[in-house]
């Protein structure tokens, strides 16, 4: 009897290191944040093309500076014309990434700034724009025992359902971006998809890192059984139409954040640089 | 009765895995007194939840040395022995993508904390602990969409920090004087800290 007890429990715990427990499969899909990025999401979409798979880009408003009428922002319109002619599903990131509910709770931003920060990509991208959109941090999304910053959570959550979006977090968030935790994002990401019993994933189209193993974290995924699916498997609201509040351009808020600003110039600076070569 | 409390042992053992809520210790450093670990609650739907576990070196007693408003509900993410016997905390908002990390200082006889630095550096491992600096060692992407090292110093307000010279962090494991610690348990989950002073030894939980 000991020996069949023994038997069990290793069994147990070394499953957790390789496949699910009792070998169990589930579904997963994926989504990046914060493109698009001029050479790194077209080496992303490459790759999923080639591996046939339908994802989710929640992109940055900041990319789309003055709308369609400038064009500077040309590369980044076609880059979300190839995702939407590709099938994946384009998602608002907000227009700056910002802590909408720390630059609230800590009295950077009015509300007035804040929700127009949330709403004013839509009518920049709505011609490519699935009625989705995810939080930078998710920061207002989640639960705080703070009540002054669960106040602020629940203004930015009520900002979203309003202007028409439905909100998309994940389930497995692999921390592609971390540095401290480069060596753990496979591993990891395949126990929290054991944990969560699969669902969401987030990853970034602008990590060099995510670019360079995006296919072999694919095929990881893929080899302990896992299945890659379309968001509307886990958010059926995606293939909703656009409501017409999300197209509306309200008026312009000011951009304070300089990790934001500081994006945005790298991207630009990225863009002059391809125009160049 | 061995079978069901096995099969009782493989139920809590899974529902802890399963649902991942357990706290988990995220950095250490030691004073050469004192062992200080940051700590993290990540429950599903809710902010982060952090605060410092102190571990007295001599009684192998722990205290629990909550975190400001402002850092609530980052990760703790680095912590540096400081003169007077100061502790620096460098914390992150580390969920969806990080942000620029925030350094304080905290004086353990007066409770106060003190808001040092904002360092412009979202993406690093590597830091550099110099007297009266930190030097992040910071990853940036490049114009080629390819990943280069760009070092970022950070002047600490007139707190002096023990040198160190370069880390990497998280740390997770800490050697100073008499004084021993060390995270146990899965890589970046640890759930448990060996604290060692002398001959004695305990395990501590977060």
């Amino acid at each position: 009897m000991k020996k069949i007890i023994f038997i069990t429990l290793s069994l147990f715990v070394s499953s957790v290191h390789a496949a699910c427990p009792g070998g169990k499969t589930y579904p997963v899909s994926l989504t990046f944040d914060d493109g698009p990025h001029p050479t790194l999401t077209p080496k992303v979409l490459k790759i999923l093309e080639e591996e046939k798979i339908k994802a989710s880009f929640f992109v940055l408003g900041e990319h789309f500076p003055g709308g369609k009428s400038n064009p500077a922002n040309k590369w980044a319109y076609d880059l979300l014309e190839k995702e939407k002619k590709a099938g994946h599903y384009i998602g608002s990131h907000t227009f700056h990434h910002i802590d909408h509910s720390q630059m609230l709770s800590h009295h950077k931003m009015s509300e007035a700034e804040v929700k127009n920060n949330i709403v004013r990509s839509g009518a920049l991208i709505k011609d490519y724009l699935n009625p989705i959109l995810r939080l930078p941090y998710g920061a207002g999304s989640f639960h705080s025992s703070n009540p002054v910053v669960q106040k602020n959570n629940d203004l930015i959550m009520k900002t979203i359902k309003e202007a028409g979006y439905k909100h998309v977090g994940w389930d497995i968030d692999t921390e592609d971006w971390n540095a401290k935790k480069r060596a753990n994002v496979l591993p990891s990401t395949l126990k929290q998809i054991c944990q969560t019993h699969g669902g969401v994933i987030l990853f970034h189209d602008i990590q060099a890192n995510t670019v360079a193993h995006l296919r072999e974290w694919i095929h990881a995924i893929r080899a302990e059984g896992h299945t890659i699916v379309g968001l509307e498997h886990f958010v059926p609201d995606v293939k909703k139409p656009l409501p017409a509040a999300i197209c509306e351009m309200p008026a312009p808020g000011k951009p304070i954040s300089k990790q934001s600003e500081d994006l945005s110039h790298h991207v630009h600076q990225a863009v002059q640089h391809i125009k160049k070569d | 009765m061995k079978k069901i409390t096995s099969l009782t042992l493989a139920t809590v053992l899974f529902s802890s895995m399963a649902f991942g809520q357990a706290p988990i210790f995220t950095t250490l450093t030691s004073s050469g007194k004192n062992v200080f670990a940051g700590v993290k609650l990540q429950e599903k739907g809710m902010e982060p939840d952090t605060y410092i576990l102190e571990v007295a070196g001599d009684k192998l007693s722990s205290s629990k040395i909550p975190l400001p408003a402002e850092i609530m509900h980052r990760e703790v993410i680095g912590l540096f022995s400081a003169e007077a016997n100061k502790l620096v905390v460098m914390s992150q908002r580390t969920v969806e993508q990080g942000d620029k990390p925030l350094l304080h200082s905290y004086d353990p006889a007066k409770k106060e904390w003190k808001k040092l630095a904002e360092a412009d550096c979202v993406n690093f491992a590597k830091v550099k602990i110099e007297a009266t600096a930190v030097t992040f060692v910071c990853l940036e992407t490049n114009k080629k969409g390819e990943e280069i090292e760009v070092p970022k110093k950070v002047a600490l307000a007139g707190v002096k920090l023990k040198p160190a010279g370069e880390v990497t962090l998280p740390m997770q494991k800490v050697e100073q004087e008499s004084l021993k610690a060390e995270f146990i348990g899965e890589a970046f989950e640890w759930k448990e800290l060996k604290v060692g002073f002398n001959k004695k030894e305990k395990v501590f939980n977060p």
